[in-house]
């Protein structure tokens, strides 16, 4: 999926170099053909359709980005109001589905989500363990993480 | 505010003076709003930088000093691209950049040597 | 109402937010008890603080030198910032840093003492709390025990 979207950059850059012209909208011209390209090869291929994988992958950019928010709006409530708050636990979490590629991409974006962050992966890349800000209920904080980590494994990893 | 704008600008140019700023454009009517909060944000960038010096002189924990250096240098890079933004200039942005690599790569160092700590003293 | 005034007020508002949360991390690496929670704050607010100051350049100036340059800050700290929070805290707790008296239970250190052969200790509260609030589904006696490394 990931190699798709990258070959689509590619093909843009290529185009701006060979027409010497990298005003916006020659730039968007040339992601336009790229896109057609790799749409009209992706209709040999089995599997889900390009244009069904960047839309996929734009909605859960989407999400991130909304959750990103989210994670900033909450540091910043428990820095501004006076006390403090969390309840923080390390956690443990099964990755043992992933390879190391998906592991990484999984790894970044738990650091960057609401209250959580990547402490240590076991040698054998099966468990991540995880620093949970707000887990005064480990189930529930566990279901959040297991919800990032199903919308990776659907949206991103296909 | 005047005279932190003079003083600002006068450090920021140096030598080259408007050389590399491309002023093409007429200036909108909003442009000194944006030039307040670029002040403003100047400001709270560099007492952002006192906080985090706060940190590293008092943290209890080598970890501590560490990401308190780390957090100094993102507090630089921000400050240094609120100056693109103020001067219009594509060339310090490349000083973003490279304050941001260089940040990484020493947090990266510091981190083996944290780690490596225990071990060294047990030995 | 040109289009140059259109991208002013897009930076005013970028420009807000960046200020803001680069401002916030830096009270939150003072406020917070240790240094977990303080990686929490310098690694999400540094991030999105970078991003909204580049997205102001990206519209205030809007070459195309400037939002290549920008783009590239923007992933650059995306890739950074969670990599260098993720190293310190494994260093910290490689090197034994002793956490906030307010944490609930540390399951890496448990594993740790299981690897070791030791008996788990370093976690009162957990005893305290009771067996239902105890870490479930973590390695039992069926699954292989995780290898714990000893250095970064």
């Amino acid at each position: 999926m990931i190699w798709a979207f990258l070959l689509n950059l590619f093909l843009t850059v290529v185009y701006v170099m060979l027409t010497a012209n990298s005003s916006t909208p020659n730039v968007i011209v040339g992601f336009a053909i790229g896109f057609f390209v790799i749409s009209v090869y992706g209709l040999t291929q089995e599997g889900p359709t390009y244009p069904g994988k960047v839309w996929r992958l734009m909605r859960f950019g989407a999400y991130f980005l909304r959750i990103l928010v989210q994670a900033n709006l909450k540091i910043a409530w428990e820095c501004i109001t006076p006390g403090l708050t969390q309840t923080p636990r390390i956690l443990r979490h099964d990755v043992s589905d992933l390879n190391d590629t998906q592991l990484t991409i999984l790894a970044n974006s738990i650091t960057l989500t609401p209250g959580t962050l990547v402490v240590d992966v076991s040698d054998d890349h099966r468990w991540l363990y995880i620093h949970c800000m707000y887990a005064q209920d480990r189930s529930s904080a566990i279901a959040e993480l297991r919800d990032l980590h199903n919308r990776l494994t659907q949206e991103v990893f296909t | 505010m005047n005279g932190l704008r003079s003083m600002i600008l006068s450090l920021a140019e140096g030598p080259a003076g408007h050389e590399f700023v491309a002023a093409s454009h007429a200036p909108s009517p909003l442009q000194p709003v944006l030039f307040f909060v670029l002040e403003l944000g100047a400001v709270l960038a560099i007492a952002g930088m006192m906080l985090c010096l706060y940190r590293m002189v008092s943290g209890p924990h080598l970890a501590d000093r560490v990401l308190s250096g780390d957090t100094l240098a993102f507090q630089v890079v921000g400050l240094v691209i609120l100056l693109t933004v103020r001067l219009e200039s594509t060339v310090y942005l490349d000083a973003a950049l490279v304050v941001a690599i260089i940040g990484f790569a020493s947090t990266l160092a510091f981190a083996q040597y944290i780690g490596n700590l225990k071990r060294r003293t047990e030995s | 109402m040109t289009w140059q005034t259109i991208g002013d007020a897009l930076s005013i508002i970028c420009a807000l937010a960046g200020i803001f949360f680069m401002f916030v991390g830096a009270i939150g690496v003072v406020r917070l008890p240790d240094a977990y929670n303080r990686l929490h704050a310098t690694s999400k607010c540094s991030t999105l603080g970078i991003m909204g100051l580049a997205l102001a350049a990206v519209f205030h100036v809007g070459t195309l030198a400037v939002t290549t340059k920008a783009l590239m800050t923007i992933v650059f700290a995306f890739v950074a910032a969670p990599v260098g929070s993720h190293m310190l805290a494994k260093a910290a707790h490689i090197d034994g840093m002793k956490p906030w008296d307010r944490q609930m239970s540390d399951e890496l250190q448990q594993d740790k003492d299981r690897q070791a052969g030791k008996s788990p200790g370093n976690a009162p509260r957990e005893m305290r709390l009771g067996p239902q609030n105890r870490a479930s589904g973590g390695p039992s006696g069926a699954d292989p025990t995780p290898r714990m490394s000893t250095a970064v």
